[in-house]
């Protein structure tokens, strides 16, 4: 049965006085991938920043509508968005590992951060963590080295399990692969069908081709309004939209 | 990807299934003409038939290798994808086309020349002009994209099955009154029989460009 996770109601953006966003309305279901594409500028980063809260976090930013993540709007001035970027999380474009810290230390920061102090119960969710991200063999046997003596592929997975490893609902990529070569992205394009039986993911990506491979459903913007939400097997096949069609084909 | 690399690509494709199809209309003229109109250079105009026969699997070969090949490196989607599928498609039911023309031709070749059977070549004349014109049809609808067209020749099937079953049926009586005539009443049903095949093939293109233009698979639709 189909189970929504996160529904956006009539979600508005601004940057000052320019607005990013327009009326977008989308509902996203639990443990499936949601491509968010469009051409550069059309409000891709936007719409997943307003997901977590981090839009805000942005000078002169502000927004109008609501984000329901199980039912509760998470702009409600009760919610905290320190707690709300726990339950979902975010992976960037370039991978960013924190300097100076081990890989360990890297996947342990946010659950120490939450508090967690028993060394016993962080290795346990470290090892879980760094599995489920696809490193952990790779690592195991060198988990003190810097987390920047990994390549770039590497990192980035040790940045998704930094943002497993506190087990969110739902973890947003914005390009994550576009920094990385293909074996990498491969990597990162086979671990998003492992993590949606455990997350919700919602990716940015300008690669046409990688959001057909990895999600579910198509969100497709252009300035800033969402032009067609639709099963990615129908959006790359028959899109709704003679705008999407275009989009695809290169004939924009 | 380019689109106008792209474009010009399908636009290549789309000739060669007009040459394809310009093969396949051209082999079914002649076999026509050897079964009615016996003409003195029979065994010269069969030649030309396998010629053709031979140009189509060459250019199906062709095709498919070109159709591969904007698959692996262009990785088509929505309207580009439903074209390149639906000339695939295409491809295989031309071959067959041409197949079907040079059994037919075969066969008119074997036929011997018999008076009695008059009545049954009228209709068979009748489903031949009805196919070539379904095959010319089938073919612009396929090249113009007109889907008006193609429904119009989906539509034209049904005609072209009862044309062939009345064929049949007055085969069967033409033999129930003369048994010296088995064996061309036999070869005359089976050249209507592939005549209604190149039919079914011509409306298998017509679908393939309901399914280009709507992204439909109308296929089969009578069975469900």
């Amino acid at each position: 049965m189909k189970k929504t996770l996160i529904e956006v109601k009539n979600l508005s953006a601004w940057f000052k006085k320019n607005q990013a966003l327009s009326e977008v309305n989308v509902e996203i279901e639990k443990n499936k991938v949601v491509a968010i594409i469009g051409p550069s500028g059309c409000g891709k980063s936007t719409f997943i920043r307003c997901l977590n809260r981090l839009h805000e976090e942005v000078e002169g930013a502000f927004l109008k509508g609501e984000v329901l993540l199980e039912g509760k709007n998470i702009y409600d001035s009760s919610e905290d968005p320190a707690l709300i970027r726990r339950k979902i999380g975010m992976v960037f474009q370039k991978p960013n590992p924190f300097p100076g810290m081990s890989i360990y230390d890297n996947v342990a920061i946010g659950l120490r951060l939450n508090g967690m102090k028993k060394r016993s119960l962080l290795d346990e969710r470290i090892e879980q963590s760094l599995r489920s991200a696809g490193l952990w063999k790779e690592v195991k046997d060198r988990l003190n080295y810097s987390g920047l003596s990994l390549s770039g592929g590497q990192q980035q997975r040790l940045c998704i399990a930094r943002a497993l490893a506190i087990q969110p609902f739902v973890i947003l990529m914005d390009e994550p692969t576009s920094a990385l070569d293909p074996v990498s992205t491969g990597w990162v394009e086979e671990l998003l069908q492992k993590l949606k039986k455990q997350v919700t993911v919602v990716i940015v990506t300008h690669n046409m081709q990688q959001a057909a491979r990895v999600s579910d459903r198509i969100a497709f913007f252009i300035d800033g309004k969402l032009i067609e939400y639709n099963k990615t097997s129908r959006f790359f096949t028959k899109p709704e939209s003679p705008k999407s069609e275009d989009y695809i084909t290169g004939r924009f | 990807m380019s689109t106008k690399f792209f474009d010009e690509r399908l636009g290549h494709l789309k000739s060669l299934i007009a040459s394809m199809g310009g093969c396949v209309e051209q082999m079914l003229k002649e076999a026509n003409m050897i079964i009615f109109k016996k003409p003195s250079d029979k065994k010269k105009i069969y030649q030309i038939i396998q010629e053709r026969e031979i140009e189509i699997d060459s250019l199906q070969v062709k095709l498919g290798k070109y159709c591969y090949r904007i698959l692996a490196v262009q990785s088509p989607v929505a309207k580009d994808l439903r074209a390149i599928l639906s000339i695939i498609s295409a491809n295989t039911s031309l071959e067959r086309m041409g197949d079907l023309s040079f059994e037919i031709a075969k066969k008119g070749r074997e036929l011997k020349e018999d008076p009695l059977l008059e009545t049954s070549l009228d209709c068979l004349e009748e489903l031949f002009v009805h196919i070539s014109l379904m095959v010319v049809d089938c073919l612009d609808a396929f090249i113009n994209e007109d889907e008006k067209l193609a429904r119009h020749v989906i539509l034209q099937d049904q005609r072209a099955d009862s044309l062939k079953d009345k064929i049949c049926l007055e085969l069967k009586t033409c033999i129930l009154k003369n048994k010296e005539l088995i064996d061309t009443c036999i070869q005359l049903v089976g050249v209507a029989e592939k005549l209604e095949r190149v039919g079914d093939q011509a409306t298998n293109i017509a679908e393939e460009v309901v399914f280009l233009q709507t992204g439909l698979d109308i296929k089969h639709q009578e069975e469900k």
